[in-house]
């Protein structure tokens, strides 16, 4: 949409143009008038200015030619003898200054008297003057001759030739400096950088305004189009000898026969115009500014109502209710603001209505939500307080059956024992899920990242898997990169645990296969199975809580439908990408990724991943803080099972006993974190540090406190949660004892201090 | 937006009133120009002298910061003694004068002038001798040809750094040209006819300070072609005032005092000397004004021509293309005052001829 302008804007270049461009256009037409008239009074200044020029040359000639033509017809002429000839020249001489000298010849053409202002005089030389002039004078009255130049100072002069009344009249030959000429020409009112001179009729400058100007030998210029002018006087514009333009206006004398030009260079010449136009120019800025400033203030005084009514528009829409439009224009302008204030009015009443509706409702939602989340906590502490009374009885059984698992049964009885121990594992597997979505609810659960193997990882789940695998007849591939990651190997232990599970649960036969790649910045972990797959439509609903897509009886040996959602949380938990491909009756593939460890070489080294079978923990010497009768029996039968020799103490001092009687440390030490004596596991295991590894000690907690949970990952030591399955406590006791075997023959554990 | 639209119609019309004034606005200052005055007067003459030509050439600069300072050249002394022979104290102290004349030269071109103007022959040679670039204007009343002080070969078109004007007078309209005679017989002329017609001055004294050479000038051959007898007088600084007593001493009618530089250093006391004198002493230039007899000359406005000089200079006009300019009118005048003392009676022919009366 085009953008809409404001109708100040508008109104103000309406009056603007309207006003401004009828005064601009208005003020143009008058400026080139003048500027017309103005050049052609400049012009004809310009040629009265040469006339003047003209006429002060010939009043020059004409006092000159009038005062030595008054001794000439004076009655006593021809009574007159060379004195007071003399006497007469020289009292003209000292009134003509540009006369240098005069000399008169008798009408026989010689000399009879000289008259110099330089020389000295003479009388009745005799010598010949010139005869063309002195012919010329005698026929023609006043004659002027060549122009000259003295031989050294290069000062122009010309003869003029008089001649005596009379029949034997003689001539009178009058020499005239013309630099005094240039006098003349310099004494006239200048202006600025005008420039007058006097050209002879061969275009040589004989007189000039700048006197210096006539000293030099100028040459004939026979084609200066002043000369070449049909007229006697005139102007046009010529170029002067810097190429700028300039007005010659010329005139041209009678007698003698030469011209005066006078240039004035164009900008003197249009000054007048210019001043004219800059001034015209100046007035139609100030107009055009005033013109203006009266547009603005009519095209507001036009758009103060419109922009006021736009004004309380953009208020009520930014939710403003309480702006009201004030205008006092007396018309239907202020009816309409005052339509515009009440329509605000009842606007506000109605939106305070909702306003208030909504606070209710939100009130009431908010307490709604405070009830959950003291349910959440509620149930959340509930879970807390029972898990351990929970968990002690069930860790007891699941030991206890493990232990006789391992006794030689009669057939029937290991059937049943079989089936125990396989409720107990769904047992302890439902519990633990329950326990763990609660913790995730939570927001209990946090990753503790670290640089592991992939394999060491899934190691247990291959473990664990194979033995099922085997006993349901299908085809267990494992297809592991030696790759470090960097994540929390527990939780991805779970996921991989899980994701197993359920692929061995769901496939009648064929192969489930665990594969692990590295691929870029990941490790990437498959879990591909030849199962039943799923549908499409359910794809998406498989990692939601309690769905079991294949267990319409509720079956428990197939879990409860925790096992994908727990997946779902920890892999939101870890960012790991976690991507299902399925299709009914072909099978389903889940994959996470898992972030590579950057930095991290060598190959690893290839696990035992055989569970510990009897005899496998044969010698090692095992001490057991745990004051539950039923769980220290339970552990015994383990221990005992594995050919190890396990010790019990229920308290530290009893450990310490313990640590008399035997004279050393034991290869493990496994505590309990919560005893009946009030002691906890933790404290007695920092007791412990001073003399024995971190490695060998292991700390078994039923506690989901929050808090202590914390404390006890920070301490450094493992911790092992209950109910405890035997593989487990066979992992740590394979790491713990790893080193002990290698260094068995100096120092399975340290000395006590002192 | 509207307003931005306002502000720029106000800006439009604030750019043209700029242009407006633009037009107007006068030419700025430029840097200050230069001018070196090399004086040969006392610094109090020449401040008053170089005061003049500063203000007029100031209104033919409109506009042009002009800044003058002056330098003294000093005129050198006698090498003589009144008997010819060789003063050795002179030739010491012309060589002291010399020193400090090119030390205040090196001052001079250290200020970096724009113009020198050396208002006479010798400051104005000595300046053309130590720089061939800066303009030079001289003022001088001298020959400036190579027959004479040589500042100059082509007058219509200097080929040097110097230009100006001067009061000598060379054009004859007669006679040998290789003579410059600058006036010489004109004022024997005058000096004819300042006494009765029937008694004519018959030896005429020629009163001079620096060396004459008569061969050169040859103003005895001159005045004896009009019939009068000629009589050199040789002044020195030390016998200025004996003048009337020498004239006397000579037996001469009357003096005619030649232009050279002596005169020039010592113009008052000589015109002084020359009015003590019963019988009538003309003089070459301006030493009527001083209380002497009659001066015979040329004149020229010298502190308007100066200034012209250097403020067509400063303007940017080459020297070249300016003509060194000879003078064009002359002045015959009396001190009639000095006349009446002696109780002297001027013929009328003669008063025909003065141009100008001192009283």
């Amino acid at each position: 949409m085009r953008p809409r302008g404001s109708i100040f804007r508008r109104y103000a270049f309406v009056v603007s143009v309207a006003l401004a461009g009828t005064l601009l256009v208005a003020s143009l037409v008058e400026i080139a008038f003048s500027l017309g008239e103005n050049l052609r009074r400049t012009e004809e200044f310009h040629v009265s200015e040469a006339r003047a020029a003209s006429r002060r040359v010939e009043v020059f000639f004409g006092e000159i030619e009038r005062n030595f033509l008054a001794i000439a017809s004076s009655p006593w002429n021809r009574g007159l003898d060379g004195s007071d000839r003399l006497r007469e020249y020289q009292r003209v001489m000292r009134l003509l200054p540009a006369v240098r000298d005069v000399t008169f010849a008798g009408p026989d053409g010689r000399e009879a008297l000289f008259v110099s202002r330089t020389d000295p005089n003479r009388q009745g030389s005799g010598r010949p003057v010139d005869p063309v002039l002195f012919g010329q004078g005698r026929s023609q009255g006043a004659v002027f001759g060549e122009v000259e130049h003295g031989r050294e100072s290069r000062a122009p002069f010309v003869r003029l030739a008089l001649r005596d009344r009379g029949d034997s009249a003689g001539v009178a030959i009058v020499t005239v400096n013309l630099q005094f000429i240039s006098d003349e020409l310099a004494r006239m009112a200048r202006r600025g950088t005008e420039v007058a001179y006097v050209l002879d009729p061969q275009g040589r400058v004989v007189a000039h305004v700048d006197v210096s100007r006539s000293l030099q030998a100028s040459r004939p210029d026979r084609d200066n189009p002043v000369l070449k002018a049909p007229v006697a006087q005139g102007s046009f514009w010529i170029r002067d000898a810097g190429g700028s333009p300039v007005l010659a206006v010329f005139n041209r004398l009678r007698n003698p026969p030469w011209t005066i030009v006078v240039e004035s260079p164009w900008r003197q010449v249009l000054e007048p115009v210019l001043a004219t136009l800059y001034r015209a120019l100046a007035l139609v800025a100030v107009a055009v500014l005033l013109s203006l400033l009266i547009a603005r203030w009519l095209a507001n005084r036009m758009a103060r109502p419109v922009v006021a009514l736009r004004d309380g528009v953009a208020a009520y829409r930014a939710g403003n209710l309480d702006h009201r439009v004030e205008l006092r224009t007396g018309d239907e302008l202020e009816e309409l603001a005052e339509e515009f204030n009440r329509v605000a009015r009842q606007l506000a009443e109605y939106t305070g209505g909702l306003e208030r509706k909504v606070d209710e409702k939100t009130a009431e939602l908010q307490a709604a939500l405070q009830v959950a989340r003291d349910a959440m906590r509620s149930r959340a502490l509930f879970l807390a307080a029972a898990s351990h009374d929970l968990r002690q009885p069930l860790y007891a059984i699941s030991i206890l059956a493990d232990t006789l698992s391992s006794e030689r049964l009669q057939p029937g009885a290991a059937i049943v024992l079989e089936k125990q121990r396989h409720a107990i594992a769904v047992l302890r597997t439902l519990f633990d899920n329950l326990l763990d979505l609660s913790r995730f609810d939570a927001g209990e659960i946090r990753p503790s990242l670290r640089v592991v193997s992939i394999r060491e990882i899934l190691a247990a789940c291959i473990l664990e898997q194979e033995v099922v695998c085997h006993a349901k007849g299908l085809k267990f591939v494992c297809e592991i990169d030696p790759a470090w990651v960097r994540t929390d190997p527990e939780l991805v232990r779970r996921v991989a645990g899980n994701l197993l599970s359920n692929a061995v649960r769901y496939t009648p036969s064929g192969t489930v296969t665990l594969a692990a790649r590295g691929e870029g910045g990941h490790v990437r972990v498959t879990v591909a199975d030849e199962g039943i797959g799923i549908a499409p439509a359910d794809q998406a609903r498989i990692f939601e809580e309690f769905v079991q897509l294949s267990n319409p009886a509720r079956e428990r040996d197939k879990g409860v439908g925790l096992g994908l959602s727990i997946v779902r949380r920890i892999a939101m938990l870890l960012d790991m990408n976690l991507r299902l491909e399925s299709e009914p009756g072909r099978g389903t593939a889940v994959t996470f990724e898992v972030p590579a460890a950057a930095n991290v070489h060598g190959v690893v080294a290839e696990e035992d991943l055989s569970f510990a079978a009897g005899g496998a923990f044969k010698g090692a010497r095992i001490w057991i803080v745990e004051d539950d009768p039923m769980v220290r029996d339970a552990l015994s039968m383990q221990f005992n099972a594995w050919e190890a020799l396990p010790a019990f103490a229920s308290s530290a001092s009893e450990l310490l006993a313990l640590r008399e009687a035997h004279g050393r440390w034991p290869d493990a030490i496994i505590l309990d974190d919560m005893l009946g004596t009030g002691e906890q596991g933790l404290e007695i295991a920092r007791m412990l540090r001073e003399y024995v590894d971190d490695e060998r000690i292991v700390l078994v907690t039923g506690n989901v406190d929050p808090a202590r949970t914390l404390e006890l990952e920070a301490s450094g030591l493992v911790v092992l949660r209950k109910p405890l399955a035997s593989s487990d406590l066979a992992q740590w006791l394979r790491q713990a004892l790893r080193p002990a075997a290698e260094e068995a023959t100096t120092s399975p554990a340290r000395a006590p201090a002192g | 937006m509207p307003f931005r639209l306002f502000l720029s119609y106000v800006g439009c019309c604030a750019v043209l009133a700029a242009g407006v004034g633009a037009a107007h606005a006068q030419p700025a200052r430029a840097d200050a120009r230069r001018v070196a005055y090399l004086s040969t007067l006392p610094q109090a003459e020449a401040a008053k002298r170089i005061g003049a030509i500063e203000k007029i050439a100031a209104g033919k600069l409109p506009g042009v910061n002009v800044e003058y300072r002056t330098y003294r050249y000093e005129l050198p002394a006698g090498t003589r003694m009144a008997s010819g022979e060789p003063d050795p104290a002179g030739i010491r102290r012309n060589e002291e004068i010399q020193a400090r004349n090119d030390a205040t030269i090196v001052q001079m071109l250290a200020w970096k002038p724009d113009v020198i103007l050396a208002p006479g022959a010798l400051p104005a040679k000595a300046a053309a001798k130590a720089t061939q670039t800066i303009p030079i204007v001289f003022a001088c009343k001298c020959n400036p040809l190579p027959d004479g002080f040589d500042l100059v070969k082509f007058p219509e078109k200097p080929e040097r750094n110097l230009t100006g004007f001067t009061r000598y007078h060379l054009d004859m309209v007669e006679g040998d040209s290789r003579r410059r005679l600058n006036l010489h017989r004109k004022r024997i002329e005058y000096l004819k006819m300042a006494f009765p017609p029937d008694k004519p001055p018959r030896r005429i004294a020629a009163i001079y300070g620096d060396s004459y050479d008569e061969g050169k000038w040859r103003y005895e051959e001159a005045a004896q072609q009009l019939g009068v007898e000629w009589v050199p007088i040789r002044l020195t600084e030390a016998s200025i005032g004996d003048l009337p007593a020498l004239l006397r001493e000579r037996r001469a009618d009357a003096g005619l005092v030649l232009a050279d530089t002596f005169l020039d250093k010592f113009s008052g006391r000589m015109a002084r000397a020359a009015a003590a004198s019963p019988m009538p002493v003309i003089f070459p230039w301006d030493e009527a004004d001083l209380g002497a007899w009659m001066h015979y000359g040329t004149v020229v406005d010298i502190p308007e021509k100066a200034a012209e000089y250097v403020a067509e200079i400063l303007k940017g006009r080459s020297v070249a293309d300016y003509p060194v300019e000879f003078p064009r009118g002359t002045e015959l005048a009396v001190n009639f005052r000095t006349a009446k003392a002696h109780g002297w009676t001027f013929p009328s022919q003669f008063l025909h001829v003065v141009d100008r009366a001192v009283e």
